[in-house]
């Protein structure tokens, strides 16, 4: 497959995605595709159901209908769901990456920075401890944590610097696909902003597809070129991203962006 | 000349679902044409909704009717219609949009966020920084200034970064919407300049320019959309 | 087959456990043999003793001790220490066998963290007591998930361990416990013996039983299997060693015990290995101690 078809294939199709739980609404009846190097956005309030839609599209949570598929770097399409444990635990470690709201959900806390961000690359099969020390610091850097704290434990690091190392720990093996619930979520203004910066020109740089899912539409109106409004488990509105927040055309969406002071 | 840029039978109008679901007519019926190497005022009082035009060709506000129709690498594609990779493919080559305010990103430094297009491109880092910089010293923008964040530059500083931004990729199509208003006359004259370039390299240019002296110093024509206003 | 304590008259089964549960422990014994390194539960006893005396090690024993066996039971190399001769003593009783301090005349070994000096050789069991069979516990405290780590191969994390020694000691800080690969599969904890030992695990001529009784599970190496330890291209696996010999026997080659000897904290190091460290004197070596002392 050449460069130019690749691009015409969707990396990620979801189709008719629907999960509930008992008599509650998850997310309903969901379509959509993710070419290379796209990053989508998918905003609305809490209990909208955008988390429950992530944890689907990344393999964490079963779908009761509906399927999600992945074109691997071979150019075949997986599905999500019905691939064996071994392969999707293996493109979990490999070609996709998972940033937590929580940067403790997503770091290993009692294991140092430079083992944080070396377990990928161990688990990948890396044997060489010098080779493996240098990435975790070259990836330190470019996620601006201070490298001299190598060798100390993420339980020590403020919030800011815990969300960076765990974005280095996900993109030090390099992988197609990223999955982000509310990056920047709990932190402070200034630390969001030099996250947001970094995250910014990671994916540009590395050419990263991206499903970001944040309530904070400044978030996404940097981070995504288009976006999916939820509301009670459903789509309500989606499009590219600047249009959606200036041109709002569902009433919820415009609530949504009338309510915040600078969107 | 060649037609760049196609609008037929355009229509917008706001529908405000938390006001009681009241519409705002704007226009309707709308054509228009930009060709290659012409620049295009348009003309009408404010509030007739030329920067809503402007935006609706950038694909930045919908369209409720009607086609909006560019040339983008040999092809018409239409705004109205198109999904939004297409767009954002026609936005990244062919339709450039300087638009009133810079909306600026925290943390990044001028010549980044003027080389960002470029980059976007695919175009090296260095080479687009270096091109960033040429533009920069068009717009008579400090070189003191580059490796500053423009969050806090002057409106005419942040101005000039917008234009720089705007013209340092070579968009066969450019919207322009107020570009010289929070300038004083040398600064403007530099813009003026990159605005008479543009249209000698051929590009098809549609702006807003608020007084007389500078319409009339770049624009070929005026396009009046007062004749389209649809009343409430 | 009963056997008649020598006090009260009480009977016993033949080595205290009834028959159903020694059956029961040998099968998880053939499936830990058939596939070595791999975790297998099975449904542990109480045994007359407290967790973490040796109930896993001493299961194991009895069910499959035979009435022909020559037992030795050491413990830190030891045969002469509280928990060897306990245990020595506790089989002796429930089953009437002979037991043995030497190594070579042995059938059957429990050992509590040493395996011995002397090569172990076809036909001989050794059975580790094992208080945590579970190399991945201390990175990963779901066990759903290192289950699942085990049966997918997914062995990075053990890795993240030795990267976290040599970050913090410039060198790989384990010294008991460390992680080996069975027959280049399964990562086992080979017990908490010292690295000195692991190379003796790698193709053993003897059939090696882990017998863990608090988490009730039973693991094996077959004779012959590939016992690897695990390390890094640039930080590769090293044993431990003394810069003196052995106090008593003068060894040079053997895993020594420091012992202090007087409150001014004067020291000597010595086998742990107590057989090994006899039968060497009888053959007439000697240590530096020894000379001193005459």
């Amino acid at each position: 497959m050449t460069e130019q078809e690749n691009l015409q294939t969707p990396l990620l199709s979801a189709q008719s995605v629907t999960k509930t739980y008992g008599p509650h609404l998850g997310c309903s009846d969901i379509s959509f595709d993710l070419y290379p190097g796209e990053v989508i956005g998918i905003v609305g309030e809490s209990g909208s159901g955008k988390t429950t839609l992530l944890n689907c599209l990344a393999g964490r949570l079963t779908p009761d209908t509906g399927a999600i598929f992945y074109t691997d770097r071979l150019g075949s399409a997986l599905n999500v769901h019905t691939v064996s444990e071994p392969q999707r635990r293996m493109l979990m470690r490999t070609d996709w990456a998972f940033v937590h709201q929580h940067a403790r959900d997503g770091l290993r806390m009692t294991v140092s920075a430079g083992g944080n961000v070396g377990e990928r690359l161990m688990a990948g099969g890396a044997r060489h401890y010098g080779n493996i020390r240098e990435q975790a610091l070259d990836w330190l850097e470019k996620t601006e944590v201070d490298t001299s704290r190598i060798d100390d434990r993420p339980d020590t690091f403020s919030g800011g610097m815990q969300q960076r190392l765990q974005i280095a720990r996900n993109l030090v093996t390099g992988p197609r696909l990223v999955f982000m619930d509310e990056p920047t979520g709990g932190l402070d203004v200034s630390v969001q902003a030099r996250l947001l910066d970094l995250l910014r020109g990671l994916v540009a740089e590395m050419g990263l597809s991206a499903i970001i899912v944040t309530h904070d539409l400044a978030v996404a109106r940097l981070l995504s070129h288009r976006l999916m409004v939820m509301r009670r488990g459903q789509v309500v509105e989606t499009g590219l991203t600047d249009q959606v927040l200036d041109d709002p055309q569902d009433a919820y969406t415009q609530l949504l962006v009338s309510s915040v002071l600078h969107p | 000349m060649t037609e760049l840029l196609r609008l037929t039978d355009v229509e917008k109008s706001f529908t405000l679902h938390n006001q009681d679901g009241i519409t705002l007519p704007v226009f309707k019926g709308l054509n228009m044409q930009a060709h290659a190497g012409e620049c295009v005022a348009l003309a009408g009082p404010s509030g007739m909704g030329k920067s809503t035009l402007m935006r609706m060709i950038y694909g930045n506000y919908l369209c409720q009717g009607g086609k909006v129709e560019v040339l983008h690498d040999g092809h018409w594609i239409d705004i109205a219609k198109a999904n939004a990779r297409d767009i954002l493919q026609v936005r990244r080559w062919t339709l450039g949009y300087i638009s009133q305010f810079l909306r600026v990103v925290p943390r990044v430094s001028t010549l980044n966020v003027v080389a960002e297009p470029l980059i976007a491109r695919g175009v090296d880092g260095a080479t687009a920084r270096d091109q960033a910089a040429e533009m920069l010293t068009k717009v008579n923008l400090p070189q003191s200034l580059w490796h500053l964040a423009p969050a806090t530059f002057s409106g005419g500083e942040q101005q000039r970064v917008n234009i720089a931004r705007g013209f340092v990729a070579d968009y066969p199509i450019m919207l322009l919407d107020e570009p010289t208003a929070s300038l004083d006359k040398v600064n403007r004259e530099a813009v003026l300049d990159l605005i008479r370039a543009s249209k000698a390299a051929g590009r098809a240019l549609v702006g807003i320019f608020h007084d007389a002296d500078t319409r009339s110093a770049v624009c070929d024509r005026e396009f009046s959309i007062e004749e389209f206003k649809v009343s409430a | 087959m009963t056997t008649e304590t020598q006090d009260e008259g009480l009977e016993y089964n033949f080595a205290y456990l009834d028959e159903q549960t020694k059956r029961m422990i040998r099968r998880a014994l053939l499936k830990a043999v058939a596939v070595p390194g791999y975790q297998v539960p099975f449904a542990g006893r109480e045994m007359p003793m407290p967790y973490g005396w040796g109930t896993g090690g001493i299961q194991v024993t009895a069910s499959i001790l035979e009435s022909e066996d020559v037992l030795k039971v050491i413990d830190q190399g030891a045969d002469d220490t509280t928990n060897a001769v306990s245990i020595r003593k506790f089989f002796q009783r429930v089953a009437g066998i002979a037991t043995t301090e030497k190594t070579e005349e042995a059938t059957l070994i429990q050992t509590r963290h040493r395996i011995p000096e002397t090569p172990l050789s076809e036909g001989q069991i050794l059975v580790y007591q094992v208080p945590i069979p579970e190399p991945l516990r201390f990175l990963e405290p779901r066990e759903t998930e290192t289950r699942k780590m085990h049966a997918l191969e997914e062995y990075g994390l053990m890795h993240v361990k030795l990267y976290e020694d040599i970050a913090r000691h410039g060198h790989i800080a384990t010294t008991y416990a460390y992680p080996v690969k069975v027959n280049d599969r399964y990562i086992m904890d080979p017990s908490p013996t010292p690295k000195f030992d692991n190379p003796k695990m790698n193709r053993c001529a003897a059939l090696q039983l882990f017998g863990a009784g608090r988490e009730k599970r039973i693991y094996a190496v077959p004779p012959y299997t590939d016992v690897v330890s695990l390390d890094f291209e640039d930080h590769p696996f090293e044993i431990q060693g003394w810069d003196q010999p052995c106090s008593i026997c003068g060894d040079s080659t053997s895993f020594l015990d420091e012992v202090i000897m007087d409150d001014q904290g004067t020291r000597m190091f010595v086998c742990s290995d107590t057989d090994h460290c006899a039968s060497r004197q009888a053959q007439g070596y000697q240590g530096p101690g020894q000379e001193a002392a005459e």
